[in-house]
């Protein structure tokens, strides 16, 4: 498999497991606070948080693999995060988890919305630390071996 | 491995003979090594013409379809095409960072993370470049990772 295909693959998994489980911890919180007491949760909520988080994870195709300026990836990532929100409110009201009228549930869909984003954005800038850290580690010994380090 | 050292007449053109029974990744290493090192880069510096050492030579960043080569301080034109010096000089310590730059990796202080999987080379001469992320995949294989 081409290897910008398989990287995308990767990352598009890695996000659905990370949104998947960021969605379930903010729908057990959600749920407690909004639809406390005797609801029963049908089990259909299973399916539709994995579609949900299936179709938010499909948001990494906005970031091209191609060039882009550092302006354009912050926009992407403004549109990302745009997306993510309809996409969770899309469900959220097509699934039938908020009552649209009511300005808390929207306002808490919202915050959760937002902390899944940060963590899961959070978790990536991570990896990336971590790989960058790899590359140093890789570079300083490719470095060494062709009698460069040296130099300066 | 049996080294030998031969004079030459002085006009006479200098040779490296390498004999091996397989071309391995630590002769190769040294082979592309000596050819960055031998390496140099005609450049117009005012009405004078110059010679670069490819060593010296930090990167290279095609801005409106002119080719630049970056030193520790200056900055020449060059009449050399992006695509020829990275066919030119594949294998050795430059290496295509993005469309428009090719890198120095032994000028390389160290990566840093940027935004959306790409990485910044920090420079020894304090300058920082993006490494795009479709480059990321061969500077790994570069580093052997």
């Amino acid at each position: 498999m081409k290897e910008s295909i398989k990287k995308r693959v990767i990352e598009l998994l890695l996000t659905f497991c990370m949104v998947t489980t960021g969605s379930v911890f903010v729908c057990a919180v959600y749920n407690r606070v909004f639809w406390s007491g005797d609801t029963f949760l049908d089990a259909a909520i299973l399916w539709q948080l994995l579609a949900m988080a299936f179709v938010c994870s499909l948001g990494n195709f906005i970031h091209p693999y191609r060039e882009v300026s550092r302006r354009r990836e912050v926009f992407n990532k403004g549109l990302h995060y745009v997306y993510i929100n309809v996409v969770v409110l899309g469900c959220g009201y097509g699934f039938g988890w908020m009552d649209i009228e009511n300005i808390f549930m929207l306002a808490a869909m919202m915050l959760g919305i937002l902390v899944v984003f940060v963590t899961v954005s959070f978790v990536i800038w991570r990896l990336h630390e971590r790989e960058t850290e790899n590359l140093n580690r890789k570079l300083r010994e490719y470095q060494q071996a062709a009698g460069c380090a040296s130099e300066q | 491995m049996k080294i030998t050292i031969q004079d030459i007449a002085p006009g006479e053109e200098e040779e490296i003979i390498v004999r091996c029974r397989e071309l391995d990744e630590a002769l190769l290493r040294m082979i592309h090594g000596l050819k960055t090192r031998r390496g140099k880069f005609t450049v117009a510096d005012n009405d004078k013409i110059r010679q670069i050492d490819a060593v010296d030579i930090y990167y290279f960043e095609a801005v409106d379809n002119k080719v630049f080569l970056y030193l520790e301080k200056d900055v020449f034109e060059t009449r050399y095409k992006l695509y020829a010096i990275e066919d030119e000089y594949a294998n050795t310590d430059f290496f295509r960072a993005s469309k428009s730059v090719i890198i120095n990796l032994a000028k390389v202080k160290q990566f840093a993370p940027d935004f959306g999987g790409r990485f910044e080379a920090q420079m020894r001469n304090g300058e920082r470049l993006i490494i795009s992320r479709q480059y990321v995949p061969a500077l790994k294989k570069r580093l052997g990772m």
